[in-house]
């Protein structure tokens, strides 16, 4: 069992959970900004529209060098059991601090109301 | 010299069990062998398969033969030859791990050649097995891997990294039942109004798109649990907010995401949990 960050997306999770069985981390899909008129902005671009109260388009598609580790089915016995998509690999990295598995409960004081 | 009444007893009892088993026992010709074929998502598990076997010359031969499947739930078979004679009965059961009903999918069958062209013949036993639960041929029906109940898992998904959306997949030959999920969102300073939803799709197209309903300003933290037969409501204090989404089973390659409007750069994601019910899928 280790922890693991993928290269591609930076997501960290655990190869094997705690009922036993293997976890196979995807990427989450990465999304493209547009401005009013259709042309494409970068992230920055679109919060600083965000910020002002103005509209952007997005669209989200598949990460490029995106991680699957989901197993090949079929007959083809070359591939079959092999993950889907190697991407740019994993970074094993240490196991969560103590303070971090505590589940702490957020403390607001005098908390907004959910509108 | 007076008869053996005790042998004549024992030869009469073993003359009616060969025909009480006759009916049910499998004939080998020799070129026939027993295949077992596992879709296994369980760590560490060892199956044996045991049982009696009849060979022509009146011997009882007690078999106990052993197969590791793989943990990804893709086959693994193992072959194992028995010569001429008749199955009599045979048994599958996990002798190491702890599977559970919806983890280790069995099939066991006669097929023909050992190696190469490999002829299946028979469907003898069929269905999940465990470290208490047997299937056994002959007297188990044939189950299929996705009738009955499964496993419930409780499952910690990727934390993302900041401005990424969640996205759990269900994993190859598995079916979800998708029953609970619930995940933080750390909004930074940036001043939008998101707007939470999850999205259910195929691996290519939505069908099921659950928004929170709420809008999640900036430098705030709320708790999303988008749940299985409930009422949508919040909890100002505990900021959670749960939001009912439809009971469905999901194929492998099935995608759970977060859709999250006017997210920004700083905006985090915590790992989701997800309580589900799987079932092998092939």
């Amino acid at each position: 069992m280790a922890r693991k960050r993928c290269n591609t997306c930076l997501g960290i999770y655990d190869d094997v959970l705690p009922d036993g069985l293997r976890y196979f981390h995807v990427c989450p899909p990465v999304a493209e900004y547009f401005d009013s008129t259709k042309a494409p902005i970068d992230r920055a671009t679109a919060d600083s529209i965000a910020k002002l109260g103005g509209r952007y388009y997005v669209r989200y598609v598949e990460r490029p060098n995106a991680r699957d580790e989901n197993a090949i089915k079929g007959r083809d016995m070359s591939t079959r059991g092999q993950p889907k998509k190697a991407g740019t690999g994993t970074t094993e990295i240490p196991p969560p601090a103590p303070a971090d598995l505590v589940d702490a409960e957020l403390i607001v004081v005098a908390p907004p109301p959910i509108v | 010299m007076p008869p053996d009444t005790a042998a004549i007893l024992e030869l009469q009892r073993a003359h009616r069990d060969l025909a009480a088993t006759s009916a049910r026992a499998f004939y080998f010709s020799g070129d026939d062998h027993l295949r077992l074929t596992t879709f296994n998502s369980a760590a560490a598990v060892t199956l044996a398969v045991r049982g009696r076997f009849l060979h022509v010359d009146g011997r009882i031969e007690p078999f106990d033969e052993r197969h590791v499947p793989n943990t990804d739930r893709t086959s693994a078979s193992s072959l194992f030859a028995r010569g001429e004679g008749w199955l009599l009965e045979a048994q599958i059961f996990a002798t190491a791990g702890t599977p559970r009903r919806g983890q280790c999918f069995a099939i066991l069958e006669v097929v023909r050649g050992l190696t190469g062209g490999i002829m299946p013949l028979s469907v003898l036993a069929q269905g999940y097995v465990t470290d208490t639960q047997r299937r056994g041929f002959p007297g188990s029906p044939l189950e299929y891997s996705t009738e009955g109940p499964g496993v419930l898992r409780s499952i910690t998904g990727t934390d993302p990294a900041a401005g990424a959306s969640v996205q759990e997949t269900v994993p190859t030959n598995a079916r979800w039942r998708l029953l609970a999920l619930i995940v933080t969102l750390v909004t930074d300073a940036t001043a939008a109004n998101r707007e939470a939803a999850l999205t259910i799709d195929d691996g290519a197209t939505v069908f099921v798109r659950a928004p929170a309903g709420v809008a999640h300003t900036a430098s705030l933290t709320n708790r999303y649990n988008w749940t299985a037969h409930a009422d949508r409501f919040t909890i100002a204090q505990d900021r959670t907010v749960t939001i009912p989404i439809p009971e469905l089973w999901l194929p492998g390659g099935s995608r759970i995401n977060t859709l999250t409007a006017n997210i920004v750069a700083g905006d985090n994601y915590g790992a989701p949990q997800l309580l589900v019910e799987e079932l092998i899928e092939d």
